[in-house]
């Protein structure tokens, strides 16, 4: 800790994202780094709709403190690995069909897109106040 | 009780239950109250989800995640449509994902903003760190996904900075007239470094403000301004000028049921009594919500206790009216597909994560 290089900031694929905490296999508690209710909170639904869990909860102990902590109890049939592995994929999946409706919906009534969005470069009305 | 709601709008309500392998509880107020948030003189009833996958076996009704069944109810219809805004209805999702979306819109896509300003003269009124910040809050218009983020205690390269210079003086003209009186975002010039010009051939992609017009310092003849600006990538949660909307929200859909019995003029007090015109009168005499999507949830319908009886104010709980303004770099259509795309990534990364562990 006490070295002098600079500080290297994280990258996305860091391998201590996730630590697991666990004595038994059907039960764990993963702390995340830099993680917030945005995946906390997706993944406790996404658990607690899983039939194989028992439990799951979420949080964040300390607003200055980049953790979020997950606990998962399973009803024994599966592992918490398992089981928040199966979260992770359901989230993926869920967000995969909202991504494929959008795409649909965009191809049968046009939405704009980026190209359209110069539109206010010259002329825009609040010139005249200048 | 339930069984009311004549105008059903979208969702799949209420309404048959003879099916097998059901889409609802049998169960009418048990339903409604899965369905359904109430609102409430005293307050609001039923806000939280009930999410458990078991909560209902004893109804027979499975309340676990089946991809083929969100794929069946999943609805998106389009409703405003501009350039910098959409309006969008999603149907048959649960607000922790919605939600989720919608905080990676305003905290997690990654734009390019200025950070660093270099000020080589600054004669006008505004103290440096002042205009600063001004500058910094400049959306930049160009695509973040060819960028990398900056390093700490690196150089900059033409990989992961943009460099803008901002070199405006006032004066008279000969007419007497006050030329540059007012600093405007037009005036900052992309300066391009090394391959920069072959990153951008054409001439409609180079980096430039988004909206040419933004006034930044009001000047005085005599009065000058030589700064230096850098952009870095980064993302909102860090400084909103990283954030790419005005504003991302949802409203959840408001559903209002009126009793046959609000007619002649306690139809005309339900009429008056709402701000956001919410209500018209059938020519039968009877009152009826006719733009319920105007409804703010005042309760102002509802306030006097003779009137509670016979409205019914509720939003449908898995129906979300989805606002997208854009700040002017990217279209609304693409920051929805970046955020589902952030959020899958970020199952990946804990994934990886989880997966080198084991």
């Amino acid at each position: 800790m006490a070295d002098t290089a600079p500080t290297k900031i994280e990258s996305p694929n860091v391998i201590n994202k996730v630590e697991v905490i666990s004595d038994r296999p059907d039960c764990a508690t993963f702390i995340f780094v830099d993680e917030d209710h945005t995946l906390g909170n997706a993944l406790h639904y996404v658990l607690m709709k899983n039939p194989k869990v028992d439990f799951s909860g979420y949080s964040i102990p300390h607003p200055s403190d980049n953790k979020m902590n997950l606990r998962i109890q399973t009803k024994g049939n599966t592992t918490a690995q398992d089981a928040i592995m199966n979260g992770l994929s359901d989230i993926k999946d869920i967000s995969q069909s909202v991504d494929e409706r959008i795409g649909e919906e965009s191809n049968q009534s046009h939405i704009y897109s980026d190209a359209q969005l110069c539109h206010r470069h010259d002329g825009h009305p609040t010139n005249r106040l200048f | 009780m339930a069984k009311k709601s004549k105008e059903n709008g979208s969702s799949s309500a209420s309404n048959n239950n003879n099916k097998q392998d059901q889409d609802g509880l049998p169960d009418a107020l048990l339903e409604n109250q899965r369905t359904r948030v109430r609102v409430g003189n005293a307050g609001n009833e039923n806000t939280r989800g009930i999410y458990y996958s078991g909560a209902y076996t004893s109804l027979g009704y499975d309340n676990s995640f089946s991809l083929d069944k969100f794929k069946k109810n999943f609805k998106i219809n389009v409703l405003s449509d501009k350039p910098d805004h959409l309006v969008f209805e999603m149907i048959g999702v649960d607000a922790p994902i919605a939600n989720a979306l919608r905080r990676i819109l305003i905290s997690e896509i990654p734009t390019m903003a200025i950070e660093r300003v270099f000020m080589i003269n600054n004669t006008s009124i505004l103290q440096d760190e002042v205009l600063a910040h001004r500058l910094g809050l400049i959306p930049i218009k160009v695509d973040p996904k060819i960028f990398n983020y900056k390093e700490p205690g690196k150089e900059y390269t033409a990989e992961d900075t943009l460099i803008f210079t901002l070199k405006v003086r006032c004066y008279k003209d000969a007419n007497g007239e006050t030329i540059n009186g007012t600093v405007l975002s037009k005036h900052l010039t992309w300066v391009p470094t090394d391959d920069q010009n072959e990153m951008f051939p054409n001439e409609a992609d180079h980096p430039r403000p988004a909206y040419d017009d933004i006034p930044i310092v009001k000047l005085r003849p005599g009065q000058a301004l030589e700064v230096q600006c850098y952009c870095e990538k980064n993302i909102g949660r860090e400084h909103i000028k990283w954030s790419p909307v005005g504003t991302a929200f949802y409203k959840i859909l408001p559903e209002i049921s009126v009793s046959d019995k609000v007619t002649g003029e306690k139809a005309k007090k339900l009429k008056q009594s709402c701000p956001m015109n919410v209500y018209d009168i059938e020519d039968s005499g009877k009152a009826f919500a006719a733009r319920p999507m105007d409804c703010t949830m005042c309760r102002e319908c509802i306030r006097d206790p003779e009137m509670e009886p016979f409205v019914k104010l509720e939003r449908v709980r898995d129906h979300f009216i989805f606002s997208i303004e854009s700040v002017g770099t990217i279209a609304p259509k693409t920051l929805f597909q970046d955020a589902i795309k952030i959020l899958i990534d970020k199952c990946s990364t804990v994934e990886n994560s989880l997966n080198t562990q084991i």
